[in-house]
């Protein structure tokens, strides 16, 4: 939008020039040449969740937890935009009796930010943990986590170019 | 910072129109996702059944009165009329995991109960003084019955926690403890409870409530695991007798190994798995048993050892009974014993080029079978012998070509002394016919009829041995009616009247008929050069087994004989005449 903006002003201001020059003199041969038909599309930056399914629901005792229990799982996610994109785990949604309480259920992950280039894969690991103190007030206990992932273009958002966005909106 | 150095410079020459613009290019494109989980913690239940245990009638529900005069003190765990001291009472409860989780039993306490049972009788309380005799008088004794472990021997106050006014229950430690997975079966508990007969008479009529309480754990990420180690238990016996053996070594390797005591019983405590065990005992020979799964908390196994006998080897030739070539090419199935024709195969080879054969076997007595793959020889039986770190050579035997249906054939091997064994075949001229024919060495065919078109063989020597060994065969085809006699005569020691040659020859006679072997003799232990081993007549064969003499009629003495008197001295006396009158080249 704005490249465009700038490029019609430039031609505004070659053809005032022209038209000034051209004030001067009484009549010369003269010529203009069009260059037609160039076209702009924005890019897409869009991630798409290829875990199949609950991340997880291939752990062995996500619906048969024991205090102490603390299991890994691996997140996938897919950049199918047209745009190279930061991707990171934003957080982790948590609600259900499992989840609170002075023992709940706790998750930890890397919070570090991966580029995934367009078309592009990546894993991201995240792992539970169930104190072994929690209470038999936990038994039979449910709760759901959602695990959140953001993801911001790359190009123009990296000004220092540490691999961190400048900002993520 | 760079998207903000590049908006700035733009703006230095269009400084009105980029601000316009400007206020909205923060603004990046991205994107947001979120995983969706769901989790549950998991339960820990266990149940106990039944409950209660021991009851009487007053406190049953239904006033039904527990006891069973058929069964004796077992159904409901009340003696007729109530305790009385001395009574001993067995009773059983299954602990059921009935959570989602596997659990460990961590042990078991009793505690007093002042609720009024369902049929309203509550129980004594623990301030009053027969309350405290009553904990010291009562003995509970509790026992895993999968493991067939004793968890706990003493008195009710021992198993009291402090509640109650006991010493505090009984914490299992860790090879008392035990899992029950969440899917296994109710784990079997017997508890024995005894009044002791010191308890004096204020305890009359009273009546105590309790709470047997098993407490469980989850087995998952429990720092104090029980005992990983199963039990496996057995004894080693001798594998004939079946006498127990002490001192045996049973060794499951990697250092899990002990030896059974005094009763042959041995007990040893071993990670589950599978495992091959060598079992070892002096004079026995060690064994190893493979595959072995000690998976549950107790496992039976019994092994079982033979008497150490070392091997000894048996070797000889299996020849052609017709003409006395190897025969190469045969099965020989070896089984223990002599004479026996059925059983276990215990060994077998095969013979090699000119028939011979060799087998390695524990010392002792066998009998082999020949076995022809190709049908061409009549399955044939044998004796051997081996001894204990010795070759035993010239153990040979014979294989005959098959019959015809009514035909026999009778072949003679022995060992390498005396070279000249001699087949001698006597019988009737005719059906029933008074007159004897005599085969041998010199007569070797007998026919009736014998005209030149018209003449049919009755009998044949096929073959004369007279360097040792054998084979020498006769074969009887159109059998007249009446008594044919077979003998061997030592014609090497034929003018000996004093000679044990014969007896000691090793010789065996096998008799076929048809395409079966229906007999076989071997020499007897006693001295003589004539051995009349059999008689047949008709379809039956009449053994004779008699040693005797035969001297040269011809020469001044009498004829005689050391064997029993019903040999018919017409066929001795032909054999006689025959060998003395047609003497071989020599």
């Amino acid at each position: 939008m704005e490249i465009k903006r700038k490029l019609g002003m430039a031609l505004a201001t070659t053809a005032l020039g022209a038209m000034l020059i051209g004030g001067g003199t009484f009549a010369l041969f003269t010529s203009t040449a069009s260059n037609e038909g160039n076209t702009f599309t924005a890019g897409t930056l869009t991630i798409e969740d290829v875990t199949g399914g609950a991340a997880f629901s291939q752990s062995l005792y996500f619906d048969n937890l024991a205090p102490g229990d603390s299991e890994n799982a691996t997140l996938t996610i897919r950049n199918t935009g047209s745009l190279d994109a930061f991707v990171k785990i934003s957080g982790v949604t948590t609600s259900g009796a499992l989840f609170e309480g002075d023992y709940p259920l706790s998750f930890s992950y890397d919070g570090a930010t991966v580029v995934i280039p367009a078309g592009g894969t990546e894993t991201f690991e995240i792992s539970y943990s169930f104190p072994l103190e929690a209470g038999n007030e936990y038994q039979g206990a449910t709760g759901t986590a959602d695990i959140n992932v953001q993801a911001v273009q790359v190009r123009n958002n990296d000004a220092n170019n540490d691999g961190e966005p400048d900002s993520w909106n | 910072m760079l998207k903000k150095k590049w908006a700035f410079t733009v703006l230095s020459g269009m400084l009105i129109f980029v601000l316009a613009v400007g206020a909205g290019t923060f603004a990046l494109f991205s994107g947001t996702l979120s995983n969706a989980n769901r989790f549950q913690a998991g339960t820990v239940q266990v149940d106990v059944n039944p409950e209660p245990m021991y009851y009487t009638a007053d406190s049953h529900p239904g006033h039904s009165y527990p006891y069973n005069i058929e069964t004796g003190l077992q159904f409901g765990g009340e003696a007729l009329g109530g305790w009385a001291p001395g009574d001993e009472v067995p009773r059983e409860m299954a602990i059921s995991n009935s959570g989602s989780l596997d659990v460990i039993i961590t042990g078991v306490h009793a505690e007093i109960n002042l609720e009024p049972t369902p049929g309203g009788v509550a129980g004594l309380d623990q301030h009053d003084p027969r309350y405290q005799q009553f904990m010291d008088k009562i003995n509970v004794v509790i026992t895993d019955r999968t493991r067939d472990l004793l968890l706990y021997d003493g008195s009710l106050r021992g198993l009291l926690d402090g509640a109650s006014g006991g010493d505090g229950g009984k914490a299992f430690n860790a090879s008392e403890k035990f899992v029950i997975a969440a899917a296994d079966d109710p784990r079997m508990i017997d508890f024995l409870v005894r009044m002791d007969k010191s308890a004096d008479n204020d305890l009359q009529g009273v009546t105590w409530v309790f709470d047997f309480i098993f407490t469980a754990e989850q087995q998952r990420n429990n720092p104090d695991q029980p005992s990983a180690n199963k039990s496996i238990t057995g004894s080693v016996f001798e594998s004939i007798t079946h006498d127990a053996i002490a001192g045996a070594l049973v060794d499951f390797g990697n250092g899990y190994f002990t030896t059974t005591n005094e009763d042959g019983v041995y007990l040893l405590e071993i990670p589950a798995g599978t495992y091959n065990a060598s079992i070892s005992a002096a004079g026995f020979q060690s064994k190893t048993v493979e595959n072995i799964a000690i998976l549950d908390p107790l496992t039976h196994h019994d092994f079982y050892l033979d008497r150490m006998v070392l091997a000894g080897t048996a070797s000889g030739l299996i020849t052609h009974a017709l003409d006395g070539t190897g025969v190469s090419g045969l099965t020989i199935k070896f089984r223990s014993g002599h004479n026996t024709q059925s059983g276990d195969v215990i060994g077998s080879t095969t013979t090699g080029a000119n028939g011979a054969y060799s087998i390695s076997l524990p010392a002792g007595s066998y009998t082999g079978e020949i076995i022809d793959s190709h049908g061409l020889y009549i399955t044939s039986y044998f004796n051997i012998v081996t001894v204990s770190g010795v070759d035993t050579p010239d153990q040979n035997a014979s294989v005959s070509p098959l019959l015809g249906e009514g035909d026999w054939r009778i072949v003679l091997n022995w060992g390498r002394s005396p070279a000249d064994l001699d087949a001698h075949l006597t019988g009737p001229k005719g059906n029933n016919g008074s007159d004897r024919f005599h085969v041998y060495y010199d007569n070797r065919s007998y026919y009736n009829p014998n005209g030149f078109f018209n003449r049919v063989l009755r009998a044949h020597l096929d073959r004369d041995d007279t360097n040792g060994y054998g084979p020498e065969t006769v074969t009887i085809t159109n059998q007249f009616q009446g008594v044919y006699r077979y003998s061997v005569h030592d014609y090497t020691n034929r003018n000996s009247n004093n000679s044990n040659a014969l007896a000691n020859s090793a010789a065996t006679v096998t008799v076929f008929k048809g395409n079966h072997q229906i007999a076989s003799f071997s020499v007897p232990s006693q001295k003589g050069t004539l051995w009349t081993v059999f008689e047949i007549n008709g379809e039956t064969i009449t053994p004779k087994n008699m040693m005797s003499y035969v001297l040269n009629p011809n020469n001044p003495g009498p004829f005689s004989q050391n064997g029993e008197s019903d040999l018919p001295a017409t066929d001795a006396e032909i054999i006689a005449r025959d060998v003395f009158t047609n003497p071989k080249d020599e």
